[in-house]
């Protein structure tokens, strides 16, 4: 008897192996989760369950990475897709559901006023970056430590001395405004912009939210050294606030980047800025063979129409809520402390004194094989297809997987 | 195959010689520690031998009753005193290159003949392929992990090209072993410094990367053994702070290279990558996975003494 639950994952990753390189590359890969207890594709999603390639099902808490917001093969947006697909996607010039979208978009993120639409978050993200250098007229850019901003090499972990992309990139720490001052004084005159998330949602640890005042302070610092403010919302999108996480935090950005969520999983992305650097980025040249394609269009339109009507925002913290409450209790019903941080909608959770995530990987496995996908070291995702009954689910189960990580550690 | 490498990545001698004089130095440690009859073998008595080469290399041992250890101070009675990085590197690559053994103490010709009689033993375990019994293979399974891992340490101190690899490694200790009480050893990065050793970890690492078995071991070890196959399958598993496992990889893979590296400044594709299985992978792309490090690749550090 065949007692591996992901054979054919494991068959598939090794085909993989043979003809693309690391056979599963980026943040996708085995290596990110815990090998060999998770399994590495997937066929089908519906609502907030996922089915692997050997048949097991997951209520899931990842959402495509957050792209999913109102959940897996939702008609409401797919439907309207499905039908532009069919009418044509790549079109040789632009359709009118592009100019349709950016007056949306103009019309709903506050402060923003054009739009500039791109396939993933790193081109939104160093499209935002060459734009403040360029309008300012001066090279570095400050990030936070830790802080992903996409695969770009001036922002990833690709760091070899012939790459020469983070030469003038500085790092400060996120919340850290005292650092941020410093890096100012130290680069006067040069620093062409500041880019930073809503909050600090770094992988492998704890979510940090803003200490008061933060962005106000990093709006304040950017305004008297002549700099920009970036804000990277390709994450949070459309979870914390419709009009933009930067309006719950109270930043006051010169540009947004946002994608993920915006289409419920189809390819898109976009820059979007304020009338004062919109000059700057109309004489920058622009392209990508496929950011102009229409089905992406047409799906963002249905989703914000849906996220809108739906109040999804209002729904997914309520759904987190439930479930960091659900998760605390079912830990402290096995001796457990958990950490539960970050937005409700977009929470993680670590056991307390826990620093290296030896019981975080335990836990998920245990919670994986139980069919409820929780990653162990990235940021989970609420979808508008997450009712109160699967959450209950989840935390019910979770109680039994606690229970088993404490016979494990004998702790 | 693009034979000419750009000038960054190009390896000096002096790094080479550095990472493959402290390979060596570890290696002969733990052929002493590891097979007590072969101890018999190394004149007894108490002596030291240092070995010196350009840019400040010193790498000091001190025989014990057949016991090698490894110290941080003194000369002892030998020192062999090579004259060119590119000679000392050579000659711990199983080369020639010019070296003087030089008088310091009244032990001289005992802690000469010791050193040679070790690091030949030390040449014969990494060639093996065939094994006499488990033991052996454990033996020789634990020798290339000592390798490995000081490689690593060494080359994270020594080599540019990785140099902003290292230093994004976090400060603690990844320990490696096989499961069921197999061979095990660990690394370690204080601020600037990166330790090895073997047997665990003194204090609970900070990430774990374990075998499960003593073949799984040794196949990823000589590169007879696909890393990501064996971390798709879960007989390699990856523990705790698996970032800190994650940089390991690109610098296994430039130990690699320093452990083929030839005179003329061309590394040996052979020797660098392991059995060049195809759908084996990049140990750093993987993302996870067991780097394709062949420290065989080595081609019997040991053999300086020839």
């Amino acid at each position: 008897m065949n007692t591996n639950r992901f054979e054919s994952s494991q068959n598939l990753y090794e085909r993989a192996a043979a003809v693309i390189p690391g056979g599963i590359y980026g943040s996708k890969s085995p290596g990110f989760t815990v090998p060999a207890r998770f399994p590495y594709y997937f066929t089908e999603g519906s609502g907030c369950r996922i089915k692997d390639a050997d048949g097991r099902e997951y209520i899931d808490y990842l959402c495509g990475f957050g792209s999913m917001i109102l959940g897996f093969g939702n008609p409401a947006v797919d439907d309207p897709a499905i039908e532009q697909i069919r009418k044509g996607d790549l079109l040789n010039q632009p359709a009118p559901a592009m100019v349709e979208l950016a007056e949306r978009l103009a019309g709903l993120i506050d402060r923003m006023d054009w739009s500039v639409f791109v396939k993933n978050g790193t081109d939104a993200t160093t499209l935002a970056v060459s734009l403040a250098r360029v309008h300012t007229g001066k090279p570095y850019i400050l990030m936070a430590r830790g802080a992903y901003h996409g695969s770009a090499n001036w922002c990833s972990s690709n760091d070899y001395p012939i790459l020469r992309d983070k030469d003038e990139v500085k790092t400060f720490d996120y919340g850290d405004i005292e650092g941020l001052t410093e890096l100012f004084n130290a680069h006067k005159g040069e620093i062409a912009g500041v880019i930073l998330t809503p909050y600090h949602h770094q992988t492998w640890a704890d979510q940090i939210m803003p200490p008061k005042g933060w962005h106000e302070d990093v709006r304040a610092l950017c305004d008297r050294e002549e700099a920009l403010f970036i804000m990277d919302d390709i994450r949070a999108n459309f979870r914390l606030n419709l009009h933009g996480s930067h309006v719950q935090m109270g930043a006051k950005p010169d540009f947004v980047t946002m994608g993920k969520s915006l289409a419920n999983g189809y390819p898109i992305g976009v820059l979007m800025g304020s009338e004062e650097v919109k000059k700057t980025a109309s004489g920058f040249f622009i392209t990508g063979t496929f950011w102009t394609s229409t089905v992406p269009f047409v799906a963002a339109l249905a989703c914000l129409d849906e996220m809108e009507r739906l109040d999804v925002v209002s729904h997914v913290n309520a759904m987190g809520r439930r479930l960091k409450d659900g998760l605390i209790s079912a830990a402290a019903a096995s001796g457990y402390r958990v950490n539960c941080t970050g937005p409700d909608a977009i929470p993680f959770m670590t056991f307390a004194d826990d620093f290296d995530l030896y019981h975080n990987q335990e836990f998920s496995a245990r919670m994986a094989d139980k069919g409820v996908y929780l990653h162990p070291h990235h940021n989970w995702f609420l979808s508008y297809a997450h009712k109160e009954a699967d959450v209950d689910e989840t935390t019910q189960k979770a109680a039994e997987a606690f229970r088993e990580v404490k016979e494990t550690f004998g702790d | 195959m693009i034979r000419s490498m750009s000038s960054l990545k190009s390896l000096s001698p002096l790094t080479v010689a550095r990472v493959r004089s402290g390979v060596v130095t570890a290696l002969c440690c733990a052929v002493t520690d590891l097979d007590s009859s072969f101890c018999e073998k190394i004149p007894s008595g108490k002596y030291a031998l240092t070995l010196s080469g350009p840019g400040g290399i010193r790498r000091r041992m001190s025989f014990v009753e057949g016991r090698v250890s490894e110290t941080s101070y003194g000369i002892g009675d030998a020192v062999l005193r090579f004259f060119s990085a590119e000679g000392m590197a050579l000659t711990f690559g199983g080369g020639r290159g010019a070296v003087l053994p030089l008088p310091a103490g009244p032990r001289f010709p005992k802690a000469v003949k010791a050193f040679m009689t070790v690091s030949k033993r030390v040449g014969e375990l990494s060639s093996r392929r065939d094994f006499a019994d488990e033991s052996e293979k454990r033996l020789v399974t634990e020798i290339l992990m000592t390798a490995a891992l000081r490689g690593v340490a060494e080359t994270a101190m020594a080599d540019s090209w990785t140099a902003a690899k290292s230093a994004a490694m976090m400060e603690g200790t990844v320990e490696v072993a096989v499961e069921g009480g197999g061979p095990s050893g660990w690394i370690r990065r204080c601020g600037d410094v990166w330790e090895s050793g073997r047997g665990r970890a003194e204090a609970k690492a900070n990430a774990r990367l374990v075998f499960a078995d003593l073949d799984t071991a040794y196949g990823l070890f000589t590169g007879t053994v696909a890393a990501l196959k064996a971390l798709g399958r879960g007989m390699v598993s990856i523990r705790g702070k698996v970032p800190m496992v994650q940089i390991l990889f690109p610098l296994m893979d430039r130990f690699s290279e320093i452990m083929a590296w030839r005179a003329e400044g061309k590394a040996d594709p052979k020797a660098a990558g392991g059995a060049g299985e195809k759908g084996s992978g990049s140990a750093e792309s993987a993302g996870g996975a067991t780097g394709e490090t062949n420290p065989r690749a080595a081609k019997n550090p040991g053999e300086a003494a020839k």
